[in-house]
């Protein structure tokens, strides 16, 4: 096993894919290395070997490229540790840790979903709409025929639609924002004709389905013995207060719920890149100049983890940073075609825009999240907790972590991270000026004892 | 709950694992946490007091909800193993 590369690609996904699509071919010694089974990361989540719908035959060409191309790919390895100097650790099958240097870097580690907590969310039965959707595309199975579809984005309707195209079934499809807050970015949708269409096709499939919709509608409870039985919704007005005498309780055996994507900039923080906290972008995101370069030397950033605006925004910024990283070798970079794909990367950008807002909290948003309800649910840390704490004058991330534990369990934050931090920001205790991603350590995810004992050789 | 591996696609090989002791038909390539709650364990432990089930959530790899323990090994995360064929699986929800 070779620990020196000339190029190292952190997942697998669109922006991983097109970098390594336009590097291969170069005489480079390329390593991509992903924590998933499969190439092609979420968004090109397939069943190898097995023909199928989910992916476009463009998309399935590009992954067919690159898996018969030269270049090395880990699968079912995770980064845990990162240096500016460009050697990372990372964790592989069975529980080994190996150090691979590489003079060049891309981090394309892509997005997660974020959730806003509600009482009973813990319960087995409540998932992510991202879960339904690895179920679907990995594994061929829809987990219930007895299934609400909740939250805001695109995603709820497009995984309805997903659903019923799978001949499933939906047992309602809720939406938390309003028909009418779509209205104010028609003319940006106006210039994405395909995606306007798009959900216009999935709109359609869900009403032809006889699928209930509810906008304005919010998941306030998941209640049930010991699994999911009963879902408790409420109606919201426009800035997110909860309607009083418009509690309705629908029976169901499976909630898929999400409330937009966040980048995940820990891996970049821990290596030392700059990230900004750009709302409109999803959150924390990673600083890149004009070829996508980080702020250290040699470190590129691709895909989500620069902004989250879709797919077809990652596959392109990974091929911008393949042609970067091509010039930087002198090896015939196409600096005209760096342009054009900046002038079109713009275009998918103000769509990412529309997607963000849609699924940016209000103030009431967060002030309604009732005290019993579980933020960290690592280690099962309440809002009443952290509202507490506040109260007892924490402010900060690393105050609140050693007062409450919050953050501190094996998702290591990605889970209640991004909620407590729109928590802090709305209740006006963290301003922007000092705003400071929590802070990020060895190991990026967490690892087994044997592996740190383990020797090699 | 019915949960359903959609008939259209066809399947890799069929094997058997145990889960708990109990005998559970799954197929190559599907990943643990689908084969489980295929065959309806949708609990898979327990966070604190007895009182706190969980299950499956973010499906992805990122939340650790779902950990199972795997022929011996504890804390794995059953949505980023893949079966294989006598796998011994322990789930302890209590």
């Amino acid at each position: 096993m070779r620990d020196n590369y000339d190029v190292l690609i952190v997942g697998a996904g669109p922006a991983g894919l097109g970098a390594a699509d336009i590097l291969d071919g170069h005489d480079l010694n390329i390593l991509m290395v992903d924590e998933n089974m499969h190439t092609g990361g979420q968004y090109l989540r397939h069943m190898p070997g097995i023909e199928n719908k989910n992916i476009s035959s463009i998309d399935s060409q590009l992954i067919a490229r690159v898996t018969k191309s030269g270049i090395d790919r880990w699968h079912r390895a995770e980064v845990v540790d990162g240096t500016p100097e460009g050697w990372l650790q990372v964790i592989i099958p069975p529980n080994r840790i190996v150090d691979v240097h590489a003079d060049f870097i891309i981090l394309a580690c892509g997005t997660r979903e974020k959730f806003r907590p509600f009482p009973g969310w813990t319960l087995p039965g409540v998932v992510s709409t991202g879960a339904v959707q690895v179920l679907m595309k990995g594994n061929g199975m829809i987990p219930s025929d007895d299934i609400i579809v909740a939250g805001r984005g695109p995603l709820p309707l497009l995984l309805a639609s997903e659903i019923l195209q799978k001949k499933g079934r939906v047992r309602a499809l809720l939406d938390e924002t309003h028909a009418l807050s779509h209205l104010k970015y028609l003319r940006l949708l106006a210039s994405h004709i395909s995606k306007l269409g798009e959900g216009t096709r999935h709109l359609l499939r869900v009403v032809r389905g006889k699928v209930p919709i509810a906008t304005r509608t919010r998941v306030v409870g998941a209640q049930g013995q010991g699994k999911l039985e009963e879902v408790v919704t409420m109606k919201t007005n426009r800035h997110g207060d909860l309607l009083p005498n418009s509690k309705k309780v629908i029976p169901a055996s499976f909630l898929a719920i999400g409330h937009g994507f966040v980048p995940n900039v820990e891996l970049a923080v821990l290596m030392g890149c700059r990230v900004d906290y750009v709302s409109e972008k999803g959150g924390w995101i990673v600083r890149t100049h004009d070829e996508l370069e980080t702020s250290i030397e040699n470190i590129f950033a691709a895909g989500e983890v620069t902004g989250v605006a879709g797919a077809q925004k990652s596959l392109l910024e990974g091929q911008i940073v393949g042609h970067s990283i091509l010039n930087r070798l002198g090896l015939n970079g196409n600096k005209r075609q760096i342009s054009e794909l900046i002038k079109t990367r713009t275009h998918y950008m103000e769509f990412g825009k529309y997607v963000n807002s849609l699924t940016r909290f209000s103030q009431a948003d967060i002030e309604t999240v009732s005290d019993e309800t579980i933020l960290c649910r690592c280690e099962n840390v309440t809002f009443g907790h952290i509202r507490q704490a506040l109260i007892d004058g924490c402010v900060s991330w690393p105050g609140l972590k050693m007062t409450t534990r919050c953050g501190m369990g094996r998702c290591q934050g990605r889970t209640c991270g991004p909620i407590l931090e729109e928590l802090l920001t709305i209740s006006g205790q963290w301003h922007s000026s000092q705003m400071k991603p929590y802070s990020i350590r060895f190991p990026v995810k967490p690892i087994p004892f044997s592996a740190l004992c383990a020797t090699e050789e | 709950m019915n949960v359903m591996r959609i008939k259209s696609i066809p399947r890799d090989r069929a094997l058997t694992i145990y889960v708990n002791d109990r005998e559970i038909e799954a197929y190559e390539q599907e990943t643990l946490h689908a084969a489980l709650l295929a065959a309806g364990i949708l609990v898979l432990r327990d966070n604190g007091n007895g009182m706190s089930p969980r299950g499956i959530f973010c499906g992805m790899g990122t939340c650790y909800e779902c950990l199972v323990t795997v022929n011996g090994q504890p804390n794995l995360r059953a949505c980023q193993t893949l079966v294989e064929d006598k796998m011994e699986i322990v789930i302890d929800a209590g």
